[in-house]
């Protein structure tokens, strides 16, 4: 192999790694037990990061269909706190608190 | 009074020694404890049963609302004091075992399961020794299953519900079971006319029903009652049973309301009602049933001043018409009465809650309908009852930085007043009846 046709080789991976895709985090402040935001489109690889503002424990949970069973559990969220998710897969998906059941964030990862 | 001979059963001595070994380190009223909250993020004034928007979502979704955590299973207990005087004695005494005038009473302790069964099951069981007729039974019940499902392409929420007192499954306090006044004295007289759906269904039958709140918007419900035989409801403790009236066939009960929170402000206006038959004093003459229909209207309108705070003032109005049709068959013939008749019920209410913790109250509240001589056991035979309720509340804990936790208290100053009672005016304030309540409540 010719040397200059090594060095692409050699220097593309490594500026790949160096510089990898962007990923955006999106914050969703809980105040009043309620969202700050009803809807919020992404895209796969960004993180939302959920607040509480409030006074009182919140409970997120991210369900991917209309069933809750099989639902993502981050754990009671005390006063203060702030927990963050991963969103890796295309999709539409409903994010709840399960101690508020009127709290309700539609989020659709592209 | 009827008295059943079960009246010194063992049984009341259940709560009582509950509370004697409640621990106090877990001691939270059981819905608290599951979700992690305090009691004024789902009661104005901290105290239940008037309900916040948080509260009504809990209820529809069946109980279940959870922090995650292992609460299983949720026991709570409660027990209620008073001190009743009324404006005339009462000759004979109260009740029995009671004086004439200024008593001091338990007028109930009560055990509850309430909260989860299942991720999707939960219930509301109470039952009470009534310190007053000195009786256990089964009290208010309500067995949810509820879901969240998108229909039409829209968030709901679909549920069923077993439960054994019409309104006892509804989310609103304007409708009879969780109305105002939230505790009232069994030791006052009371006017002697009400609508069938005010309170003489409870305990006394079961019913299945199915919901949809619908987009947060609208709330539909259709329940069927059937009526408890007479051992059942012995076996139950629902007093009094002897001669009382019996629910025959089957009693239809629908629920309609459109409701809405904007945040600060949540409001609903609806219609409820049942249609039953009913035999009167649990005789059937010839086959004749009294028939009753009750249609109903009730509006909501709260106002919250600071939704960020759990603790924030809220202004509550409550208000409902009751209109109910008789066709007394049965009744004419047994007792001789006129066979057709009605009776109006209007009830409306408003409370300012100071922080969760002091509430004033009143209701207007107003019974008229067609005179019966044979039917309203009333001295001039005219059914209607006016007057007015004050209440001023104390709920000390149950907020986010309540130094108490495992439990709550209400104390509470209570006068009914009547312009008008049992159809006359004259006399009727005889009746005024000052009532003091401590009203308290914790979880094992």
């Amino acid at each position: 192999m010719r040397p200059y046709l090594a060095l692409p080789c050699f220097v593309l991976p490594l500026m790949a790694l160096s510089h990898p895709a962007h990923s955006a985090t999106t914050t969703i402040n809980q105040a009043g037990q309620a969202f700050s935001e009803t809807d919020i489109t992404i895209k796969a690889g960004d993180h939302v990061k959920f607040m509480n503002s409030d006074g009182v424990n919140h409970n997120i949970l991210i369900q991917s269909g209309d069933d809750d069973d099989d639902a993502k559990d981050l754990g009671v969220q005390p006063p203060g706190a702030s927990v963050d998710a991963l969103f890796d897969k295309a999709g539409k998906f409903k994010v709840r608190c399960h101690i508020h059941p009127s709290m309700k964030l539609s989020v659709e990862v592209q | 009074m009827a008295q059943q001979s079960k009246a010194f059963s063992p049984f009341w001595l259940a709560p009582v020694v509950a509370c004697l070994y409640a621990p106090s380190a877990n001691a939270l009223p059981s819905f608290a404890a599951q979700t992690g909250q305090p009691c004024a993020a789902c009661h104005v004034g901290a105290f239940g049963p008037q309900l916040r928007p948080y509260g009504r979502d809990f209820k529809l979704n069946g109980y279940t609302a959870s922090d995650g955590g292992s609460h299983f299973p949720p026991i709570a207990a409660m027990t209620l004091f008073s001190f009743t005087h009324t404006n005339q004695d009462q000759p004979g005494g109260a009740a029995r075992w009671f004086a004439p005038n200024d008593n001091f009473a338990l007028d109930q302790a009560s055990l509850y399961y309430a909260g989860a069964i299942t991720r999707h099951l939960g219930a509301f069981i109470q039952t009470t020794y009534d310190g007053v007729a000195r009786q256990y039974q089964i009290d208010n019940t309500d067995i949810r299953y509820a879901r969240e499902r998108d229909i039409f392409g829209i968030d709901s929420v679909w549920g069923l519900t077993l439960n054994n007192n019409p309104t006892v499954q509804d989310l609103w306090n304007s409708t009879p079971t969780w109305g105002f006044p939230y505790n009232s004295s069994p030791l006052a007289r009371t006017p002697a006319a009400a609508t069938r759906i005010d309170g003489s269904f409870a305990q006394n039958v079961v019913g299945l029903g199915g919901y949809v709140m619908w987009n947060d918007w609208v709330y539909t419900e259709f329940d069927l009652y059937r009526g408890l035989g007479r051992d059942i409801r012995n076996a139950l403790g629902t007093v009094p049973v002897a001669g009382t009236d019996s629910v025959v066939d089957t009693a239809p009960y629908w629920r309609l309301a459109v409701q809405h929170d904007l945040g600060r402000a949540n409001w609903e206006i609806g219609t409820y009602g049942i249609v039953a038959h009913i035999l009167p004093g649990g005789a059937s003459p010839s086959g004749k049933t009294d028939s009753f229909t009750d249609v109903a209207a009730d509006a909501n309108w709260q106002f919250t001043i600071n939704p960020l705070n759990i603790a924030s003032d809220v202004i509550s109005t409550h208000a409902t018409i009751i209109q109910e049709n008789q066709d007394l068959a049965a009744s004419a013939l047994l007792n001789g009465t006129d066979r057709h008749g009605n009776l109006t019920t209007l009830r409306a209410d408003a409370s300012y809650s100071i922080a969760a913790t002091v509430t004033p109250s009143i209701q207007l509240f107003r019974t008229a309908g067609s005179d019966n001589a044979a039917y309203w056991s009333t001295p001039n035979g005219r059914p209607g009852s006016d007057g007015a309720i004050l209440e001023l509340a104390y709920a000390p804990f149950g907020k986010p930085d309540s130094s108490i936790k495992w439990g709550n208290i209400r104390l509470a100053v209570q006068y009914v007043l009547y312009t008008r009672f049992d159809g006359q005016t004259q006399g009727a304030a005889h009746n005024d009846t000052l009532y003091l309540s401590a009203w308290a409540a914790w979880h094992f």
